[in-house]
């Protein structure tokens, strides 16, 4: 089951090649913007399936895909979300908890190295790491941050691409600036505050184990009953 | 003019069913076989999420088999629940059909 997802995933990445340039975008603007909705990732991918079939049998009829699907994509896409089988409380909690533990474990593992604990944990044999609240809020900024970008370019996948200063990018941009600003800002401004210590290496195995475990849960429901 | 669309959506989902329960099928051709009997300006991409919520809600079922063309295609059958939609709609049909056909008798009366 977990497998059946990576699986799909794989089949239809193979079937994009076979697509026309102008299609493959189309199919990736598509598959972008489907992402932002609730519908589960399995069915993201079988519905990519199917609009694979659709639009690969318009190009060999030498039809484009404006005439298999219409000019409204984002219609189009509208009305699939409506119908297919939308995420559990349980799979969206997953989601959630995979994002949360990637991300601080990375940023830790970044705070780890940058800070020279890693270096002086091998050369000089100290192992711990303050953690002051300047990381902290300053890393669960960045997670939410990321999420909130991730959320932006899914939900205008029709809108960003595309030459020029359009006004999604242009809020984009300045939105982007000015939150890293207010990060680094909330950084330098609490990073006196120092919370607690923690073995690095012990730390490391936290979040590795965390992650394995999330991630193991989170393919599970993302893979779906078909 | 007429906003069609309305009228479009509350009657395609039976249209679909009925072509369906003629015969198994798939996506594109029930969308020709909808044009050849007068739903002219209709297009895969309009068929597919019907197709999608009919088979959610089991009135119709789908198996996926390998196309000349070349990508496997889905191809549908109705379920006995969906034979029993079918049914309900051709009544409700007729009847609404019939109101209509009445209605657009009457006469107009001017100046009174």
């Amino acid at each position: 089951m977990v497998n059946r997802l990576k699986k799909l995933r794989k089949e239809n990445n193979e079937k994009d090649k076979l697509l026309s340039q102008e299609n493959r975008r189309l199919m990736t603007d598509m598959v972008v913007y489907l992402r932002s909705s609730n519908l589960c990732d399995y069915d993201i991918e079988a519905i990519r399936r199917e609009l694979f079939g659709m639009i690969y049998e318009a190009q060999l009829r030498g039809e484009t895909a404006d005439q298999a699907i219409g000019e409204n994509y984002k219609g189009f896409c509208d009305e699939l979300m409506e119908s297919g089988r939308q995420k559990s409380f349980y799979e969206k909690a997953m989601e959630w908890a995979y994002v949360l533990v990637a991300g601080l474990g990375s940023l830790f593992i970044v705070e780890a190295v940058f800070s020279g604990v890693l270096y002086g944990a091998f050369f000089h044999g100290g192992f711990t790491i303050t953690i002051t609240l300047g990381f902290a809020v300053s890393a669960l900024l960045i997670v939410f941050g990321a999420w909130a970008v991730y959320g932006y370019i899914t939900r205008y996948s029709f809108k960003l691409p595309g030459k020029g200063l359009s006004r999604y990018r242009i809020f984009f941009l300045i939105g982007f600036v000015l939150y890293f600003s207010g990060t680094i800002g909330v950084r330098m401004l609490m990073d006196d505050i120092r919370l607690f210590q923690v073995n690095v290496f012990i730390s490391l195995a936290v979040f590795a184990a965390a992650y394995l475990i999330v991630k193991g849960f989170g393919d599970r429901a993302s893979s779906c009953r078909e | 003019m007429f906003d069609q669309s309305q009228l479009m959506k509350g009657t395609l989902e039976g249209c679909i069913l009925k072509v369906i329960a003629a015969e198994t099928t798939y996506g594109y051709e029930i969308m020709e076989k909808l044009a050849q009997h007068g739903f002219g300006d209709i297009r895969e991409g309009t068929i597919y999420p019907l197709l999608v919520r009919l088979e959610k809600k089991e009135w119709i079922t789908s198996e996926v088999r390998p196309s000349p063309l070349g990508p496997s295609r889905k191809y549908y059958s109705i379920t006995p629940t969906g034979r029993e939609i079918l049914a309900s709609f051709a009544a409700c049909w007729e009847a609404i059909s019939r109101a209509v056909e009445n209605i657009m008798k009457l006469e107009e009366k001017h100046g009174e």
